[in-house]
């Protein structure tokens, strides 16, 4: 199974949704299969399952999903013991495992050795934690983690192969402009206040 | 950190536009955590570690909250990766609101190579920081920090004196 055919699976779902991804060839993959405003690409390693917490917790009227990995969650995996605690029914947490840090030369993570990320989820008390090995598989446990009771942890269990799909060409300022504005419209919010000329607000 | 101080901070946090709240206790912030986590002007989460924090912090910035990470004066050096890496890289401002452990009149070994180290390693990440030693300064310096944020989309520090923070 393939991380490339997984997202395929997802893209047509994908409404208003907001989407973060991890490093290298998963955001580009996912630019190149569902390019929109809502999504933020190449987050921090250790940073996507965290920040798209916070992005939950501020908006629990919006499905947010992390598209993460092996490598990355494993730099920062108590994050799975707050969302546990956090407990925000509306975040989706993909991990796409490969056993391998892919991007940076393709050595082992613990993952490839006896540790199960599924598991840990389990144990950190994300009760719906699963390991998928298919696309069907994968598409099951989206369907039933779409419409709330989370958080939900679904650790795709995907081969090294990439889908051969170029960049995004955009940094992470203009990705992050670009997303806020676009939370700013489908909320009817400003979080941008560039400057006090014109803001009716006097703080 | 007595009573009185966290509810000084906590009203200044919330007059000052501030509403997201990430904290790993600490012993001489736990008051405060306490207080912020029981009141409803603001989401707050418990985290685990300063890092996992900050990242929580960034996200709900992008969702349009304001957010500050109250931690100890160590959990600045924890999250020195993801301020810079999350926060700098893609310019989100968060709140550090931190204790000064190892400043003037610290008691404890341990926590004085942490404090002398705090001051420049904010330098080295370019994040502005006040050092507050006087209460009457607490409420304008939280609602600078704040609009400072809006423009700068970068975190603030704002460190608690020893003064502010010593005693329960």
């Amino acid at each position: 199974m393939r991380r490339y055919d997984c997202l395929a699976a997802l893209a047509p779902l994908i409404g208003d949704d907001l989407v973060v991804t991890n490093v290298a060839r998963s955001g580009f993959e996912w630019h190149a299969l569902c390019p929109r405003e809502g999504n933020i690409y190449t987050m921090a390693m250790g940073m996507v399952t965290p920040v798209c917490l916070g992005l939950a917790l501020a908006l629990p009227h919006r499905r947010v999903i992390a598209v993460d990995g092996d490598g990355s969650l494993l730099l920062n995996l108590g994050a799975l013991t707050t969302v546990a605690n956090a407990a925000p029914p509306n975040l989706i947490v993909l991990v796409f495992d490969n056993r391998s840090y892919a991007s940076t030369g393709g050595l082992p993570t613990a993952t490839a050795g006896p540790t199960d990320l599924a598991a840990i989820a389990q144990g950190a008390g994300i009760r719906g934690a699963c390991t998928v090995n298919s696309v069907d598989a994968f598409r099951k446990a989206i369907e039933g983690a779409w419409h709330g009771g989370g958080p939900w942890v679904i650790v795709a269990r995907v081969t090294g192969e990439t889908e051969p799909v170029g960049p995004k060409l955009m940094d992470g300022r203009e990705n992050k402009y670009r997303f806020v504005r676009y939370v700013e419209e489908t909320e009817g919010i400003t979080i941008l206040k560039p400057s006090i000329v014109g803001r009716k607000e006097s703080s | 950190m007595n009573a009185e101080m966290a509810a000084l901070i906590a009203d200044g946090l919330r007059e000052a536009g501030f509403n997201f709240v990430a904290s790993l206790p600490a012993t001489q912030l736990h008051t405060l955590q306490a207080r912020l986590r029981d009141d409803p002007a603001f989401v707050h989460v418990g985290v685990s570690n300063e890092g996992e924090g900050v990242g929580i912090c960034a996200g709900a910035w992008l969702g349009g909250r304001m957010p500050v990470m109250v931690m100890e004066t160590s959990g600045i050096l924890v999250a020195t990766y993801g301020l810079l890496r999350c926060h700098a890289t893609f310019g989100i401002p968060t709140l550090l609101l931190s204790t000064y452990r190892g400043d003037l009149g610290e008691q404890e070994w341990y926590a004085v190579h942490t404090g002398a180290a705090m001051p420049g390693l904010l330098q080295a990440m370019r994040i502005p920081s006040k050092v507050i030693m006087d209460p009457s300064e607490l409420k304008p310096t939280l609602l600078e920090a704040r609009r400072s944020m809006d423009v700068s989309l970068h975190p603030l520090s704002v460190v608690l004196g020893g003064r502010l923070t010593r005693g329960t």
